[in-house]
């Protein structure tokens, strides 16, 4: 700007113009400022708005674990259903006032269970009552009579939020207690009701008391305010940031209803942190520090989650008792002071101790590995916006009692290995799943050693050699080529020549047995049992690698990557849940079931949005099936699965290890269930475990925790009692025998040991006699 | 599918076999040659099992026939009202209760093709073949195969199927 000297020095006329100059550039740049903050207030109102919508109606999907199914016969102690009740957040309760109680009288077990909307119909809440003989349930009853099949609610074990592990329990407003709602509004924001957003009294109030301690004492912060800076600011406190809350509070007054502002604080405000997942929301506040559902928390729980606003770390219950429950009673005097609640209520709730749960969320189901392989099935049906967003309801497969005590199976083992085998603490890994052998439904899936750690998921995701879990594939092929498990195979070194263009270095393939031994000509059964190399390579190159190859394309439905003689022995990648697969075909009886994970999806209504069916095909011939599950139950009883303390409990399985001592492998089924596990590292650097040292061990502890269900076996199927070292007929009394499913046909050409007293050619005769 | 033994095959095999043992029986003194050593798997354990208790507890097994009946009768009822995805959904929770229970899957794959969805009725009906015991079980759910590959237009498999096993008396 020009000075006044200067002006004067100049002509009048000169003078004029500059200062109408002056003029208009204070005028437009008045209109510019003017348009600037309009424009600004305009992008504020577009930001608030479309954020205040989105987040409202953003309902994240909820994901179930399977409910437990309750009736006379089920497999379940009164302690182990009060342990499941309690997991589900059930609180113990003489009275049995309200849903989401229960209590224990004599030798059966009252529960009132909590209305739940289910895959087919709506379970109102009732009070059941179920009685036990021993280790199972023997009736149950409700007001009207027995009950024969009742289920529990079944736990909540996550939900799809986008991105930065934030997570809410979406409640809508006649879900918010009233006094949760009127106990805010007293405690944090006294005029709510009546302001446009923000109050001048507010913050003079607070400027004042922080100038007069000099420091910052008092927020002065409406509910709306409190809202805004949780949807967009953080917390540095500059004006600035000050006035653009205060601005976004107005805009936000201007455009919605009070209800829905206070019903979107409760759903966002941040209460706490559980490691690395934020909670936001009193919904899953409740869940977190409680257990149970907002509806079933008392007027005393309801001033702790209040209290934990102010500062959730300072106020964290968990950390600081005293002084959470010193504020807790200053708001149950709130509460009183302003006739929320009565001055018994005030007695009673004074009194009661803060009664958060000792360890958050313990049972509370967060299982990331799985929710990974759920969230891969659903990506086939919804996009990410839909699952985070739409509100919809995910029922899975999930067993919480079972995936609990895979995991603890899982670490167990490692950390004992690494202590008996003096390996360095943490090297090892590992990766197990369970499922029903005959449905392929996933009930726990571990991708490492640490449960709630949502990291690499090597159940998912570890591609590793396989080494002898392959073997049963070329078995299978042996007998569908017309061979049975008493047939001779030469366990006698073999080389595959570079030429046939059959090796991957283009060099001779020598294959090695792991003692480095030749065990002659001995029977299927044997090689398979003892998993001999030789046996095995030269079985498989009788019956040709391209035709065992194709079998195991239809097993798993995928090519194999390796396409030389070395796939014989495992040299062939697969992950653990393909691992799972493939041994499914074998465990279901010869139906080739895709693990699954999800079981229906409804919408926020509860209508059916998707339902994913059981899917099966047939893949392996009945007789063919049984006889490898036999051969498989020999493996665990008298083979490479024999150290295991359940070898002969009636299972079948199969150990696994890769070159040098890299991977180590178990697979193996029971009647009802099968379980693959995976221990390694994740450098792929020698372990020196085995399948039977290394991954078996994890499985023994798996079938320690989980009773066994022993196989059974086809009913069209005829044992014949063979000797097991040479696949002779023979007698228990003259040799080792092993009994094997046999057609007479098969029978009639089989050699009989010398001393058993069976003569030969029997059934030969036998047909002539019958005039054939 | 069925590879090269067929049940028929073996259902007469086995006959063949009773035929022998009973004849054996007979003429034990005439002829006195060892019996095979043969059984049946459903009446004795494998010998490996034999003498070895348990060591782990093994919890008592589910015996759970009301429980299923009564989502059968859901499932009735759903059938019935033509709402054969709720049909489904009840015989689904039945299996996950009682996975080996062939006439869950029989009833499963009935739903199936009620719901012209004959693929999945197929391999259902094949599940439920696999898992039978019962003769007449095993009968009605070929019969059922017939009836799928009716639907499919596969006209002379159905008639074989029928042939083979409305024979076979209850």
């Amino acid at each position: 700007m020009a000075t006044r000297k200067s002006k004067r020095r100049r002509t009048s006329a000169t003078s004029d113009s500059r200062w109408r100059l002056a003029a208009k550039f204070v005028l437009y740049s008045g209109l510019l400022v003017t348009l600037g903050v309009l424009g600004y207030l305009v992008y504020l109102d577009r930001t608030v708005t479309s954020t205040f919508d989105g987040r409202r109606w953003s309902i994240p999907a909820q994901v179930y674990a399977q409910p437990l199914e309750l009736h006379a016969g089920a497999a379940i102690d009164r302690f182990d259903l009060q342990a499941e009740l309690q997991r589900l957040g059930y609180q113990a309760d003489a009275n049995l006032r309200n849903p989401g109680t229960y209590k224990v009288r004599g030798d059966a077990l009252q529960i009132y269970l909590r209305a739940f909307q289910f895959m087919e119909r709506h379970r109102p809440s009732q009070r059941i009552d179920v009685r036990f003989a021993g280790a199972a349930i023997e009736a149950i009853y409700n007001e009207t009579g027995e009950v024969p099949l009742i289920r529990l609610d079944p736990a909540t074990i996550g939900s799809f939020f986008p991105a930065h592990g934030e997570d809410r329990l979406i409640l809508t407003p006649d879900q918010v207690p009233p006094l949760l709602s009127e106990g805010l509004k007293a405690v944090e924001d006294r005029n709510f009701d009546r302001h446009v957003g923000f109050s001048i009294r507010g913050i003079l109030r607070a400027l004042w008391v922080n100038l007069r301690s000099g420091e910052r004492q008092q927020g002065g912060s409406t509910l709306t305010q409190q809202l805004v800076k949780s949807y967009f600011l953080d917390n540095r406190r500059t004006i600035q940031r000050k006035l653009q809350e205060v601005a976004m509070a107005v805009i936000l007054e201007a455009r919605f209803a009070k209800e829905d502002l206070l019903t979107a604080y409760i759903n966002e405000i941040f209460l706490g942190q559980n490691g690395t997942r934020a909670i936001h929301g009193f919904g899953l506040g409740a869940l977190f520090y409680f257990n149970k559902p907002l509806s079933e928390l008392n007027v005393s729980e309801v001033a702790t989650m209040i209290s934990i606003i102010r500062g959730p770390s300072y106020y964290n219950p968990f950390r600081y008792p005293e002084r959470a429950q010193e504020r807790r009673d200053l708001i149950l005097n709130i509460f009183h002071r302003d006739g929320l609640i009565a001055a018994e209520q005030l007695e009673v709730a004074l009194q009661q101790p803060l009664g958060v749960i000792a360890s958050p969320i313990s049972g509370g189901a967060y299982y990331p590995a799985f929710m990974d392989r759920v969230r891969y099935e659903l990506q086939q049906y919804y996009d990410r916006e839909a699952l985070s967003s739409a509100g919809l309801r995910i029922f899975t497969t999930i067993q919480p009692r079972k995936q609990e005590a895979v995991q603890a199976a899982v670490s167990i083992t490692l950390n004992d290995l690494e202590s008996s085998r003096n390996l360095p603490s943490g090297s090892l890994q590992g990766a197990a799943l369970v499922a029903d052998s005959q449905t392929g439904e996933i009930l726990a899936l571990v991708g490492g050693r640490k449960g709630r750690v949502d990291g690499f998921n090597r159940a998912l995701s570890a591609r590793r050699p396989v080494g002898s879990l392959i073997k049963p594939v070329i078995y299978l092929s042996a007998l569908e080529a017309g061979m049975h498990l008493a047939s001779p195979i030469e366990d006698s070194a073999v080389t595959i020549q570079a030429k046939l263009g059959q090796s991957q270095s283009g060099e001779a393939w020598t294959p090695k047995n792991f003692d480095g031994a030749e065990h002659g000509s001995l029977p299927l059964v044997r090689a398979l049992a003892e998993s001999l190399n030789l046996a095995t390579v030269n079985l498989g190159m009788k019956i040709g690698l391209e035709q065992i190859q194709q079998r195991f394309a239809n097993l798993v439905g995928r090519e194999p990557a390796n396409r030389y003689p070395s796939f014989l022995l495992g040299a062939e990648s697969l992950s653990p849940v393909e691992m799972l697969e493939f041994y499914g075909n074998f465990a279901s009886g010869g139906f080739r079931t895709v693990p699954k994970a999800v079981i229906a999806v409804l919408d926020e209504q509860g209508k059916p949005v998707s339902h994913h069916p059981f899917a099966l095909q047939q893949t392996i011939q009945a007789d063919d099936v049984g006889a490898i599950n036999r051969a498989l139950e020999i493996t665990m009883a008298k083979g490479t699965g024999r150290s295991s303390p359940y070898a002969r409990h009636g299972v079948a399985g199969k150990t696994g290890t890769s070159n040098d001592n890299r991977d180590s492998w178990f697979a193996g089924f029971d009647n009802r269930q099968v379980a693959v596990v995976w221990v390694g590292r994740d450098d792929n650097a020698v372990t020196g475990l085995t399948g039977s040292t290394g991954a078996l061990r994890v499985w023994n502890m798996m079938a320690a925790r989980d009773p066994l269900d022993p196989l059974q076996h086809m009913p069209s199927q005829q044992l014949v009692e063979i000797e097991y070292l040479t696949g002779l007929r023979a007698r228990a009394n003259c040799a080792d025998v092993v009994r094997l499913p046999m057609t007479n046909e098969q029978l009639q050409r089989l050699p009989v040991k010398p001393g058993c007293g069976i003569r030969n050619g029997f059934g030969g005769r036998l047909r002539q006699w019958l005039g054939e | 599918m069925f590879g090269r033994y067929s049940l028929v095959d073996t259902v007469l095999q086995l006959r063949y076999l009773y035929l022998v043992l009973i004849s054996l029986w007979l003429t034990a003194c005439g002829i006195n040659p060892t019996p095979p050593q043969v059984e049946d798997r459903t009446t004795q354990p494998p010998v490996e099992r034999a003498g070895e208790p348990p060591a782990a507890e093994v919890k008592p097994r589910q015996t759970t026939s009301a429980a299923t009946a009564s989502l059968l009768a859901a499932a009735e009822q759903a059938s019935a009202d033509n709402q054969h995805k709720d049909a489904i959904a009840y015989l689904e929770r039945a299996v996950r209760i009682e996975p080996r229970d062939a006439t869950l899957w029989l009833r499963l794959s009935a739903a199936y093709l009620a719901n012209r969805e004959l693929d999945a009725a197929a391999q259902h009906t094949r599940k439920a073949i696999a898992l039978a015991r019962d003769p007449d079980l095993q009968r009605d759910a070929w019969l059922q195969l017939a009836e799928i590959e009716q639907a499919r237009g596969n006209f002379s498999e159905a008639q074989a199927l029928r042939r083979q096993w409305q024979a076979v008396r209850s």
